[in-house]
């Protein structure tokens, strides 16, 4: 299985922290989340940014990272200010 | 007169003679209010090198224009003095309604000089200032004085147990607010100053009334929408930042050894907000409330921001976010600066580590943290030590190379070395290891935007330019996180866009033109109220033709005149450094560029700011910013 982890806005406006899914790339990894997750939108997973076991992957080309077991995806909203 | 009350008053501690201190409209032009007032009146009035603990020291409290007016988040007001931590001049900037109060009290600001042979506070109102005892106050913590001190229709700023003792990191408060940094409860501390309390009905005129309330009511909806001051702050607060810090390798962690925290996820803001949050709160006129309101010891009191987090927290290998909220409500009580605080432990631990210093210490145990607080407040056991600060204690038991500050002022939550600007920030800051200060620049380099933080490139313009923004904001007496809702929301929200990339990666390049424009800031002088609302409320405030060019203008002035303040203080070129852990150790082994590239940025810094090689304002720039009659020497 592979660890979603949630973290800044999407994380409290769609109201999870965690979610496990079943292996695959991003973007099959991403429709697994919008299909258990209604709430979660298609354009708030779009404007993430995104790190596989802490290294961040950006561009068209993160969709095909593939994600095997044991894997985490961080979804991470955009922060500032302190 | 528009903006100010027009008077500030000159209280001698030693003689308690009150009077009036001039300044002229010219010189309120100049300078504005707040750190930069601050920093000409105490270039005036101390005119050579002073002790922070000496009564020829002085404390310069200062309100801005917009302090008290109807603009968004402009509770503001600045206290400045010389620091116990680093022997410079010291600005701490807080979010309390004491400099609401002082201008309802008819002044822009206070000196206080001398020193008291009782223990007192100030009293100030309408009809008088006047010095009262403080013999029942003495000993007090800082909710208990203002209890003490009652009255609902006043502002009050006091100092708790470790600012008598003198700690020299210690903080004044307000409300629950404190001006944190550098050491001023110290300075109050060694006056026999306990506080000062402020109340009155006077009332400021504005210039542009009318134009002033739109401009404001268009202010407060752009924070009220921008997903930063909007959502995010309201949310989650600043502790929403210990995530992305965390995955940018920019959370200080192990005594800044690394920048990321296995436990992070136990004292981020998302565990602060689902297990701890009761309701957030803010700062009086502001429409972001950023604040949390948690509970310690069965009390509600105000939650950590991410500074404390990341210095009482990962710092220390502590992931007890009770235990740190703890801390944070003791430090508030006891008056300390909790970056400072969580900096020297996190130090003192590494030193036990390294049997440098057997101090019972250690990383990832918090069981002795609440009591050390009060042994530091109270200078007990090794609390008298640690009451020092880092570089005191790195001067008697070694381990400078990863005692973590500059100039003496304990670097904050930042690891640098995922963050070139913002490493040249803390090596240039007047304060020393201040993020503020210092520009932060983290703001484009993974916080906000995502530029490279890794490359230097172009980041000693962007730090200037963002260093002098700040300085000037402050001046004028809004809160800093005002300027975040200037980042173009389409750059922020959309990180993952072609276009935001290509700008995010072509940023640093940009760096000449940001000099350039910086050193020809008469370019800017226009007003554009969507890019920077501030220069127009200062305008509509006082009358002056303040812009964009000129707001600026005003900040480096700022800059410049606190810089020669600390050249005159003692303060050299080769104290632009940083601990060599962050400049000579790598943060990631794997990574070879983990490092803060530092040498060549201070050169490129020094050139734009138009500072010869030894870091000193040149008597071309001083004219060019109208300081002419000003020098170190």
């Amino acid at each position: 299985m592979v660890t979603v982890k949630f973290f800044g806005l999407i994380s409290v406006d769609c109201d999870i922290r965690q979610l496990l899914v079943k292996e695959g790339t991003v973007r099959q990894v991403l429709n697994e989340i919008m299909q258990s997750r209604p709430n979660i939108s298609e354009q708030q997973l779009r404007q993430v940014i995104m790190f596989v076991n802490k290294q961040q992957i950006s561009g068209n080309k993160r969709y095909s990272v593939a994600l095997k077991d044991g894997d985490e995806l961080a979804l991470l909203s955009p922060v500032s200010g302190g | 007169m528009f903006g100010y009350s027009g008077k500030v008053a000159k209280i001698n501690l030693s003689s308690g003679i009150v009077e009036d201190y001039p300044v002229s409209p010219r010189d309120r032009e100049m300078f504005l209010g707040g750190k930069t007032l601050a920093a000409k009146i105490i270039y005036d009035s101390i005119k050579s090198k002073v002790d922070a603990f000496s009564e020829e020291n002085i404390i310069v409290i200062t309100t801005s224009p917009l302090t008290s007016s109807a603009s968004p988040c402009s509770s503001r007001f600045n206290v400045s003095t010389i620091s116990p931590l680093t022997g410079l001049l010291i600005s701490s900037n807080c979010g309390g309604n004491f400099g609401l109060h002082l201008r309802r009290a008819g002044y822009d600001g206070l000196i206080i000089c001398g020193k008291s042979n009782e223990k007192v506070y100030i009293d100030v109102s309408e009809q008088e200032i006047s010095l009262k005892n403080a013999d029942h106050l003495w000993g007090k913590n800082t909710s208990e004085t203002q209890e003490l001190l009652g009255g609902k229709n006043n502002g009050k700023f006091v100092i708790g147990i470790a600012g008598e003792n003198k700690v020299r990191y210690a903080a004044v408060i307000s409300e629950e607010r404190a001006a944190g940094r550098g050491g001023v409860g110290a300075v109050f501390g060694y006056k026999n100053l306990k506080g000062i309390v402020a109340s009155g009905k006077e009332t400021i005129e504005t210039f542009a009334k009318e134009k002033f309330k739109k401009h404001n009511l268009n202010w407060i909806k752009t924070l009220k929408t921008h997903i930063l001051t909007g959502e995010q702050l309201p949310k989650l607060g600043t502790a929403s930042l210990v995530s992305m810090m965390n995955f940018r390798n920019l959370l200080a962690t192990r005594n800044y050894a690394k920048g990321s925290y296995d436990d992070f996820e136990t004292i981020n803001g998302e565990t602060l907000r689902q297990d701890y949050l009761i309701k957030n709160k803010g700062c009086v006129t502001c429409p972001i409330q950023c604040g949390r309101v948690v509970k310690a010891n069965g009390k509600e009191v105000k939650g950590p921001e991410v500074e404390t987090l990341g210095l009482l927290g990962s710092n220390l290998l502590n992931n007890d976010l009770q235990s740190i909220i703890n801390l944070n409500h003791l430090c508030d009580e006891y008056g300390l600066d909790t970056i400072s605080f969580g900096s020297t432990v996190g130090f003192a631990m590494e030193l036990n580590e390294k049997g440098l210093w057997k101090n019972g210490l250690t990383f990832g145990d918090s069981s002795q943290l609440e009591e050390l607080v009060k042994k530091v407040a109270t200078r007990q056991g090794i609390g008298d030590e640690l009451a020092e600060g880092t570089k005191r204690i790195s001067d008697k038991y070694g381990g400078r190379d990863f005692a973590m500050h500059a100039k003496g002022l304990e670097i904050a939550a930042y690891e640098p070395r995922a963050a070139q600007g913002m490493g040249l920030g803390y090596a240039t800051a007047n304060r020393g290891g201040c993020h503020l200060n210092g520009g932060y620049l983290v703001v484009l380099e993974g916080l906000g935007l995502n530029v490279s933080g890794k490359i230097p490139k172009g980041k000693a313009a962007y730090t200037i330019f963002f260093q002098d923004l700040m300085e000037v904001v402050s001046a004028g007496g809004t809160c800093l996180f005002t300027t975040y809702s200037l980042l173009p929301e389409v750059l922020v929200k959309n990180p993952n866009r072609s276009l935001v990339r290509f700008i995010n990666k072509a940023i640093p390049s940009f760096g000449w033109l940001v000099g350039f424009l910086h050193n020809h800031s008469w370019l800017m002088n226009f007003n554009i109220k969507g890019i920077l609302p501030h220069p127009y409320s200062v305008k509509s405030v006082t009358g002056f033709k303040t812009t964009i060019g000129s707001l600026i203008k005003t900040g480096e002035r700022g800059y410049n005149l606190e810089r020669i303040i600390n050249l005159r203080q003692g303060l050299r070129g080769s104290d632009d450094t940083l601990p060599k852990r962050l400049t000579g150790e790598l943060q990631r082994a794997e990574d070879t560029d983990s490092y803060v590239k530092l040498q060549g940025m201070i050169k490129d810094y020094y050139k734009i700011r138009g500072w010869d090689e030894q870091g000193v304002p040149t008597k071309r720039r001083l004219k060019k910013l109208g300081l002419e009659d000003y020098s170190v020497w």
